[in-house]
């Protein structure tokens, strides 16, 4: 533990020093040539994002991330609706602002269950080119808050408690940069709904996340991600969610386009309330565009 | 190490806002929802058709389904008159022929209403 820290110690400090001398490019190039061999592993992934998953990225220092995620409908809808590009798309703005690199946090409105969410993220700790550090961990915290009004089950007000509308999320991301080309990642994720329906759900679900991105040229890579449930938590019908796209990265933009069978985009709604599978042409187009901004 | 503490009690922070509330167990005597939907059953309109519309289809003054929407499921006249069995049903079972509902929901509605209508469609859209 104590060589972790002080190796975290110093990787905060050699980024402290590159920082400060980036006026002249020749003493920034020196620099660079005089860093210890020990510098951390850059870009495992393109974005705070994968395809639904939350990737151990986090947004640069001072960097504001606006991100717009976009879900059409299922495929399986059939022609008259176009394969689900006419309606019941569902949408996500985001703002997610991190001052220093490591710890980011994050606001963001989900058209679906007019979901609000807040989220927490962490850069614990940083792989290092040297492989003294093999893996990179980061720590996800999110809230939701479901804005849905006037739900019944029976006639019965579903949220009879402010509470009752809140969900929540934890995870412990840990990735590894393989090679320049492939990436993998897993997640093991708490899931904690504060109400649940039937009398035999769990209110907490336990699932493991498991993400790759392979890069097929420089600005473009292949990802892949799903979400294994570990133990049954409802009577209802949920299906795993998993995921396929394409990442494009253009200047400030990172734009992702991808299949998957969740209609949700946060990872509550993701992980535990995907209610269509791909067994049932249930899949459906979306993309995650980002722009990142320097204040 | 201070700093990871610190964002440890902020995570935790979160947690404090938690509950481990149940449906059910918060309505104990709510009436299970039977659903007899044996072929033999007749459908009431009024008593079964008419609760699934109100809570699914926003049948409310202001509605997507309102009378005065052009696509009424408020009374047994606009259900019948607006839309024939065949696109009623598929646009709740999702077959492709029809545009599904409820809109944006992401899912279905629940399969004991499907079968009640599907069986008041069947059994010649009584208004009873």
């Amino acid at each position: 533990m104590k060589k972790i820290l002080l190796i975290s110690f110093l990787i905060i400090s050699s980024a402290f020093t590159l920082s400060a001398q980036d006026i002249d490019p020749m003493a920034l190039l020196q620099g660079l040539a005089e860093t210890p061999k020990d510098e951390p592993v850059i870009a495992t992934f393109k974005a705070t994002r994968l395809i639904n998953q939350q990737t151990i990225e986090v947004g640069g220092t001072r960097s504001l991330d606006f991100r717009i995620h976009h879900h059409f409908g299922p495929f399986n809808s059939g022609a008259y609706d176009f394969w689900g590009i006419d309606g019941g798309a569902s949408i996500r703005l985001g703002l997610e602002y991190s001052y220093n690199g490591r710890l980011q946090f994050g606001l963001g409105r989900t058209s679906y269950e007019k979901q609000i969410d807040g989220f927490l993220k962490y850069r614990l700790l940083r792989q290092s080119k040297s492989g003294s550090m093999p893996i990179s961990v980061t720590l996800f915290s999110g809230a939701y808050r479901n804005g849905v009004n006037g739900l019944k089950i029976s006639g019965v007000d579903k949220f009879n408690y402010a509470s009752d509308r809140l969900s929540f999320v934890q995870q412990i991301i840990i990735a590894r940069k393989i090679d320049e080309k492939l990436s993998i990642q897993i997640t093991p994720t708490i899931v904690h709904y504060n109400l649940v329906e039937n009398l035999a759900d769990n209110n907490d679900a336990y699932f493991l996340g498991i993400a790759g991105r392979y890069k097929i040229s420089n600005r473009t890579a292949i990802t892949y991600e799903y979400g294994a449930k570990l133990l049954n938590y409802s009577e209802s019908k949920y299906y795993d969610s998993m995921g396929i796209g394409l990442d494009i990265e253009t200047g400030g933009h990172v734009f992702q386009m991808f299949l998957t069978n969740s209609f949700g985009m946060t990872e509550n709604q993701t992980f535990a309330r995907t209610s269509s599978s791909w067994a049932d042409r249930g899949f459906r187009l979306g993309f995650n565009v980002s722009r990142m901004f320097t204040l | 190490m201070k700093k990871v503490f610190s964002i440890l009690i902020i995570a935790a922070s979160f947690l404090s806002a938690c509950y481990y509330d149940n449906f059910r167990e918060l309505n104990p005597f709510l009436e299970e929802a039977v659903c007899d939907t044996a072929s033999t059953t007749t459908i009431s309109f009024a008593a079964q058709v008419v609760p699934i519309l109100q809570n699914q289809c926003s049948t409310g003054s202001a509605g997507c389904h309102s009378s005065n929407s052009g696509r009424d499921l408020s009374s047994h006249t606009g259900v019948t008159n607006t839309y024939s069995g065949a696109k009623l049903l598929s646009s709740i079972i999702w077959d492709g022929n029809a545009s599904q509902m409820p809109k944006g929901s992401g899912a279905k509605i629940d399969d004991c209403s499907i079968k009640t209508i599907e069986l008041w469609i069947n059994q010649g859209k009584l208004n009873n």
